[in-house]
């Protein structure tokens, strides 16, 4: 509004000068007129350089004004795409985390599935696995010396072809064996010793807890001894005496087995199976048509920590082994588990009828074991009687003490001492002890 | 005498932060196994799964059984209360049984977190794990609970 009177003033002023100069004077009776021309002058000259001065101001305050929009557009500009800068960046700092985790929980997925399918696949692969032990035996009996023994070394060859099919082997190579041939083409033998043999090779059809099958060797299904054997598990290196002397070790043929739930917590377990019976051949054929059968039952309570009572029964109208005589075997067995103490005992009998019944005659042995458990040490007793043939003279008892120290769950170290009284008198008793390493090769 | 003193402080001081540290190192186990397993599973059935007397549950499903190392101190915790014996004898059982070939369950021994882990995915499968590693996990479900 200032600048707009200023200027009105100039151009009244201008137009009073113009006027002056051309002639046309105001004429007032009291002033000189050149007097009030030099006044007019004068004031136009001020209001000039009055109005040059406002204009100067105003030309400044506007280019003031327009620096300082520049400059608050400019700040409020540069503001902005700071802020859109910093938005970008925190959006493009969680987009990348976000896709990070994404890869991540991606990977996680992957690593699960590869985990599993590599599970899998090692699960259908071949395992290998075995046991092995070292043992030093001396004994009181005349003439035997103080000896090393490479007992056992077994391996171990399963694989699991799919969740029902299964395939089981156990070689055995008993005392380092040594096979040596003549070097002239004849094939003979120069030299051998110790034992190579498959104790075990069959295939399993698991169909569900009250039906499998099995085909193949594997050991007889009677008592517990028979299949609770192997070296790393059981306390001692000498079985008891009756073992395999009553039923026969293996069997070379099919078996059926499961377990069934009878009453809520009471399980009973069976085996049943049919095979070529007890022969050195009876991996490649039966020497007679008749087959062996036998039938295991294991009854498992839930009382104590464990408790299984169990019975067997095994028949072989032709026994090779024993001159085709008919054979009948039965037994039981019992386990019970108290905390720290086991206690372990097996019953059994063989009836053997022979052709021209003068031969007739029953095989019997029994065995209790008491082992008690602390920390990594165990120690027991057995008192173990066997009775090849149903006279007396053959009787032989036996008294065992033995102590454990397990290294760790697969590495046992052993000491045993066993007394042997024979009822025979011309057989002298005699004790003899066993220290043994053993350890078990699988995972 | 001083020394005697001293050395009856000493001997009552480290008794007192023994007795003082266990409950803090004793760490709750619990049994899990899927949540979407709808089967009544009680401390004896945890047993018997364990002891490999059984090995399919109810709906006819094969169990997937997970063990924890035997150097775990969660396992020794877990075959005490459950098995009442040593870790070392429940995995000296396993491959007992493997090796007589009766084995029935499929075991896997793997650590805590694969546990959880593998438990949530499976499930037919039962584990045994810290109370603190199951509540990190989804889709678990606590069947029983072991205090040391």
């Amino acid at each position: 509004m200032k600048l707009s009177s200023y200027i009105y003033c100039f151009i009244l002023g201008f137009s009073l000068s113009v006027y002056a100069t051309s002639g046309h004077a105001i004429t007032n009776p009291e002033d000189e007129p050149s007097a009030k021309i030099i006044q007019l002058e004068q004031r136009i000259v001020e209001l000039e350089s009055m109005v040059q001065l406002l204009l100067k101001q105003s030309k400044l305050q506007s280019s003031l004004k327009s620096t300082e929009h520049d400059l608050s557009t400019k700040i409020a500009s540069k503001v902005n795409a700071n802020q859109q800068v910093i938005n970008q960046k925190d959006i493009a700092k969680n987009t990348s985390a976000i896709s990070k985790i994404d890869e991540m929980s991606a990977q996680a997925e992957m690593a699960i599935y590869s985990y599993e399918d590599l599970s899998e696949e090692i699960n259908n692969s071949i395992k290998i696995s075995g046991y092995a032990d070292v043992e030093y035996k001396g004994s009181g009996e005349e003439g035997v010396n103080e000896q090393f023994r490479m007992h056992h070394l077994s391996l171990f060859f399963t694989k699991q072809f799919d969740n029902q099919i299964k395939f089981f082997s156990e070689i055995e190579y008993e005392d380092t064996p040594k096979l040596e041939g003549v070097n002239d083409g004849s094939g003979d033998l120069k030299l051998s010793s110790g034992k190579i043999f498959v104790e075990a090779v069959n295939f399993d059809w698991n169909y569900s807890q009250h039906f499998n099958l099995r085909a193949g060797r594997f050991f007889t299904p009677a008592g517990i001894w028979s299949e609770d054997h192997y070296p790393p598990f059981v306390p001692t290196q000498e079985r008891p005496l009756h073992i395999r002397k009553i039923f026969p070790q293996l069997v070379d043929g099919l078996s059926l087995f499961g377990s069934t739930e009878f009453v809520p917590n009471h399980f009973f377990n069976y085996t049943s199976f049919i095979g070529n019976g007890e022969s050195n051949v009876s991996g490649k054929k039966d020497l007679n048509s008749s087959k062996a059968v036998g039938f295991k039952g294991d009854y498992h309570a839930p009382w104590l920590d464990d408790f299984t009572l169990g019975f067997t029964l095994y028949n072989d109208n032709q026994d090779s082994s024993n001159h085709d005589a008919e054979k009948f075997a039965y037994g039981y067995h019992l386990k019970l588990r108290h905390e720290k103490l086991t206690v372990q005992a097996e019953y059994s009998k063989a009836d053997l009828h022979f052709a021209n019944g003068l031969d007739d005659y029953k095989s019997e042995g029994y065995y209790s074991q008491f082992l008690y458990q602390f920390d990594q040490w165990a120690l027991g007793y057995r008192y173990d009687i066997f009775n090849k043939k149903d006279i007396n003279i053959d009787k032989v008892k036996r008294n065992s003490i033995f102590i454990n120290y397990h290294v760790n769950e697969h590495f046992t170290l052993k000491g045993e001492y066993h007394q042997d009284s024979h009822r025979d008198p011309m057989i002298d008793d005699f004790g003899f002890y066993i220290f043994s390493v053993t350890g078990y090769l699988g995972k | 005498m001083l020394l005697s003193v001293k050395f009856n402080a000493i001997k009552l001081l480290f008794i007192l932060i023994f007795w003082l540290s266990s409950p803090v190192c004793a760490q709750q186990m619990v049994v899990v196994v899927n949540v979407e397993n709808m089967e009544t599973i009680t401390p004896k059935i945890i047993k018997q799964i364990y002891s490999d007397k059984r090995n399919f549950w109810a709906t006819g499903q094969q169990i997937l059984l997970f063990e924890l190392p035997v150097k775990d101190k969660g396992r020794e915790i877990f075959a005490k209360a459950v098995l009442n014996k040593s870790a070392m004898a429940s995995q000296s059982d396993w491959s007992n049984r493997y090796v007589k070939n009766t084995i029935k369950n499929k075991v896997k021994i793997k650590p805590q977190k694969l546990v959880a882990k593998f438990v949530s995915i499976h499930k037919s499968a039962i584990g045994y794990i810290p109370l603190l590693v199951a509540e990190k996990q989804k889709n678990l479900k606590i069947v029983m609970k072991i205090d040391k």
